[in-house]
């Protein structure tokens, strides 16, 4: 999956996943346990409206703790980039913590955690994001801050080139000084042919030291526009104070020219035959196989239909690539799923071998991975591997968002991504709907071998 | 046309004063807003023009809600009914301390293998039965404790309680099941030899513990998990998965009394045994018999093929009991931990060495240690040293001013607030209240004791820990034990002219 590159590190926490069977022996005593219905209310409820300047604002309410969370979405990514200025999206988001009109260099963040707040900026193909979580007595701050760097920026050459050098450095630790670091930016750039999406979203160092005080300017005159971004709030605060706030912060922020569109397009994705490429990485100390089908944006009826598929691939302890990988010991881990995103996205299957194994060991577990995805398009998935998958995904989106800013987050990108801040609760019905005829039609009209990329990482023995 | 005059000349009026107003506003906007005290470090700028409420939103953290089962765990409950989710987590104390020196890696095996089979539940079952429900249960092995942590949607509890149970206290390691489990954790183990961040905090460790102590000694090897035997992983299941150490923590969609009575049938039928709790191993800290002694040599740990060096800096620290908590806590935090700290600010938003430069402190039941590290491209490998060792001189001959202290003692109070969101971590701040033994008005007067701590705590504790003599009352040039991980040959003369010279104060 490309994974989002951020302002700062912040530890992420992760989850590991993994019919009939004896009655518990205290069956009577668990009767006092009313099991309740399961399908609870759990919709979010928001206001979505438009300044006169174009900008988007969703309003989402919710007085459980005394925190609001603001997410500010700009339509802008490294799919906008040029050749030549990969990274740029992301070093611009850098920019925006370098000082505005009335904020100075640095002081967002030192506002924002003085007061208790944590906040970020993260920046991926598809958008560009700025957030922060505030105690509610907060709220007027954060949009005061957000608004005067949608309004203006105030920066100079000296902190261009620190910022330069500070993401260069985060190339180095989360890319270049890590194993595998470097494999999913080949396996991008074999999968696409269409710039936008074909270059990682960190960029080259080469690319980064090119970029110019001029090209900050020019990005931020073109992309950085109200009516161009989305302004979520979410949390427990006075809907109309809220209004007025915002309002008064960035109401007068002028309109600018709507930003150029991009065609992310890949007209011959399917056809193109399978790309192979295999790469030696010092730091990694198994061989690794990652393999990549060009797929739908996001809200492609086939979309849903490729989570559930990729669930039944790998997903919990009884997924057909687990009982064939981890149970066989073939592999030490796996996964495989499709990205969610506004262009084409990739349906990418991953898996690790053993320390020591390399050469045939390669080429049985590919033939394992190609044999499974040609049984799914040739004779289907059964209906109890869909509903399995379905509870699944309602598990996991009901964990998703218990944050406000989760939900902030997620309203901004949706209404960015597909102008549907209401996927947050429609998703988990698109997924009940897909059928095992979906998944099969899915995995017969994408995971072929045409349509597919390789990447293999060895390790050097 | 008077009229209209009149109501121009009236508009006019009106303008000049709502001019007057805004030109007012603008002004004050721009000068008079009271801002926070401006103390921030040279790399940040404050116009403090921004609209920021000076008075902490102040909230209490609720208590858990606590019970205790006949067999001696203790449970702690946070309901949260807001989504149809519940997380239950069983942690007794079988955690890698309590591992024999020559039986390392087996408190993780022996988690791991939970779930590969029971005496009423096949691996293949319980496989079954989670994904049947959509739930998650994993399992694994910290310091002190190991866990198993089950989240499922709360109808479905009843059916997925006795089998956690069951993976606690009556798991069978299957052979077969055992070799797979044994091969994904060797694999793990040959990966975190090629992170440079697992190599600086092994090498750290064992250079203040001693690398013969349990918790000083090194990541488990590959080597070492592969003579695991399945009698060994049997025995130290039965001494140390018991129910009087385990804390039980509940949170989500339960109702507390109900969730209790429940454990209470299920977890109960687990009798204690009846031999006494093993306790903890002593801490003897390696370093600590040689503060009075030499500087200690940096350690260059050599990773070819490096993109970065990572550097580790580490002194022995504090128990959670000391006395010098708070004032190592906002010490801490004026030194690394955040954003606006002294080493961020300098190595990040001022040089450009790194993406992220800070420093922590671990304070468990043992001594624990206080530490910093960034990573930085090979070429500035000795430059980033020098920086970090003159901010550990200067936070020890430099008390931070008033208003610096302030804004980070804010910081933390006002964070509470953000604690409220997650019912995991209201729960976790309850257990940890039981862990260290914390008085019940702990987290009540928590932000109390943090205002309590002035510049001249924050220096002296500064002294006590980093400097060379230990002697809270003189600074000096500091001691800490330096660990470079990275390409060797490009970087070791400039970690070694680094650490030789100490520097000015």
């Amino acid at each position: 999956m490309p994974i989002p590159v951020c302002l700062l590190l912040t530890p992420s926490i992760g989850m590991i996943a993994p019919d009939n069977l004896p009655q518990p022996t205290t069956q009577a005593a668990l009767e006092i346990f009313v099991s309740r219905e399961t399908s609870k209310e759990n919709r979010i409820k928001f206001e979505d409206y438009r300044l006169p300047n174009g900008l988007r604002v969703i309003l989402s309410p919710d007085p459980f703790a005394p925190v609001v969370a603001i997410n500010v979405t700009y339509g802008v990514g490294s799919r906008d980039e040029k050749p030549g200025r990969t990274g740029f999206a992301h070093l611009f988001e850098h920019m925006m913590f370098q000082g505005s009109e009335n904020v100075g260099k640095g002081e967002h963040i030192l506002l924002t955690t003085s007061v208790g707040g944590s906040m970020n900026g993260t920046t991926s193909q598809d958008r560009t994001n700025y957030f922060e979580t505030l105690p509610k007595n907060q709220l007027r701050l954060g949009l005061f801050l957000e608004a005067d760097r949608m309004r203006s920026l105030d920066i100079s050459q000296t902190n261009l080139d620190n910022q330069r050098a500070v993401v260069q450095e985060e190339r180095r630790q989360s890319y270049d000084n890590r194993a595998y670091g470097q494999s999913f930016e080949a396996l991008l750039d074999l999968a696409y042919t269409n710039f936008a999406y074909k270059h990682s979203t960190i960029g080259s160092l080469a690319d980064l030291d090119a970029a110019t005080l001029e090209d900050v300017r020019g990005f931020f005159q073109m992309y950085y526009a109200p009516n161009n971004a989305v302004i979520s709030v979410v949390g427990d605060f006075d809907r109309n104070q809220a209004k007025q706030w915002i309002t008064e912060y960035f109401g007068s922020i002028p309109r600018k020219a709507d930003p150029p569109r991009i065609d992310p397009s890949e007209p011959s994705r399917f056809n193109a035959g399978e790309r192979r490429k295999t790469l030696t990485d010092k730091l990694a100390r198994q061989t690794r196989i990652q393999q990549a089908y060009v797929t739908v944006p996001g809200n492609d009826p086939d979309y849903y239909a490729l989570v559930i598929l990729g669930d039944i691939l790998y997903s919990g302890r009884t997924s057909r690539l687990y009982r064939s990988l981890i149970d066989t010991g073939l592999a030490t881990s796996a996964g495989a799923g499709p990205s969610e995103g506004r262009g084409p996205g990739l349906f990418t299957i991953t898996a690790t071998l053993p320390p020591g194994k390399s050469g045939a060991a390669v080429g049985e577990i590919e033939t394992v991975l190609n044999r499974e995805v040609a049984a799914i398009a040739e004779k289907g998935v059964t209906a109890e591997e869909v509903e399995r998958a379905v509870r699944a995904n309602r598990v996991a989106l009901a964990g998703s968002y218990r944050t406000a800013l989760s939900r902030a987050s997620a309203l901004s990108l949706y209404a960015v991504y597909f102008n549907d801040p209401d996927r947050i609760n429609t998703l988990a019905e698109r997924f009940a709907g897909v059928t095992p005829q979906d998944v099969q039609v899915a995995a017969k009209k994408y995971l072929t071998k045409d349509n597919r990329s390789v990447v293999i990482v060895e390790p050097i023995r | 046309m008077n009229t209209n005059k009149f109501l121009t000349s009236s508009s006019v009026v009106l303008a000049v004063v709502l001019l007057t107003v805004v030109s007012q506003e603008k002004a004050k906007a721009q000068e008079s807003i009271p801002g926070i005290p401006n103390v921030a470090p040279p790399a940040t700028v404050v116009k403090n023009r921004s609209p920021i409420e000076l008075k902490p939103l102040e909230v209490n953290i609720p208590p858990a809600k606590e019970g205790m089962l006949p067999n001696g765990s203790r449970v702690f409950i946070v309901e949260d009914r807001r989504t149809p989710l519940v997380t239950v987590s069983v942690s007794p104390k079988a955690g890698s301390l309590y591992e024999a020196g020559d039986k390392q890696g087996v408190a993780d095996m022996v988690a791991s293998t939970l779930l590969e089979g029971t005496k009423s539940y096949s691996a293949d079952q319980i496989s079954k039965l989670t994904d049947k429900y959509g739930a998650n249960i994993g399992a694994g092995a910290g310091d002190e404790r190991a866990s198993v942590t089950l989240t499922c949607l709360s109808g479905n509890l009843a059916e997925l309680l006795p089998v956690l149970v069951e993976l606690v206290y009556a798991p069978v390691f299957p052979e077969d099941r055992v070799e797979r489990v044994r091969a994904r954790a060797q694999a793990g183990a040959t990966a975190r030899q090629s992170d440079p961040n697992s190599l600086a905090s092994d090498a750290l460790r064992a250079a203040l513990y001693g690398k013969e102590t349990p918790y000083g000694r090194p990541s488990v090897t590959s080597d070492q998990i592969g003579l695991i035997t399945i009698a060994e992983m049997k025995s130290f299941h039965t001494s140390h998965f018991r129910p009087d150490t385990a804390i039980i923590g509940v949170s989500g969609d339960v109702d507390a009394k109900e969730i209790l009575q429940m454990l209470k049938v299920v977890f109960g039928s687990q009798a204690k045994p009846a031999e006494a709790v093993v306790a903890l191993p002593p801490v003897m800290m390696a370093s600590r018999k040689e503060m009075q002694g030499t500087v200690p040599a940096p350690v260059v740990i050599d990773r070819p093929g490096s993109a970065q060096s990572v550097l580790s800096f580490g002194v022995p620290g504090i128990r959670r009991s000391d006395p010098d908590y708070f004032a190592l806590l906002l010490a801490n935090r004026i030194l690394g931990g955040g954003f606006n700290s002294r080493l961020n600010q300098k190595l990040r938003e001022e040089k450009g060495y790194t993406y992220g430069a800070r420093s922590s402190f671990s304070s468990p039941k043992w001594v624990g240690i206080w530490s910093a590290s960034a990573s930085v491209r090979n070429a500035v490998t000795g430059e980033a040293t020098t920086d970090f060792l003159s901010e550990f001189s200067r936070l020890q001959t430099t008390p931070p001013k008033q208003g610096e202290l302030d804004l980070v003692k804010q910081s933390l109070i006002g964070n509470f607030a953000l604690t409220l969101e997650s019912p995991q971590a209201v729960l976790a701040r309850s257990i940890e209240r039981y862990e260290y033994d914390l008085p019940t008005d702990y987290w009540r007067n928590y932000a109390n004791r943090v205002r309590s701590v002035t510049p001249a705590d924050v220096s002296r504790v500064a002294r006590k820990y980093l400097g060379k003599g230990g002697d809270p009352n003189s600074a000096s040039a500091p001691r800490v034990w330096v660990v470079v991980v990275g390409e060797k040959s490009a970087i070791e003369p400039a970690v070694i002219k680094a650490t030789s010279i100490s520097p000015t104060q």
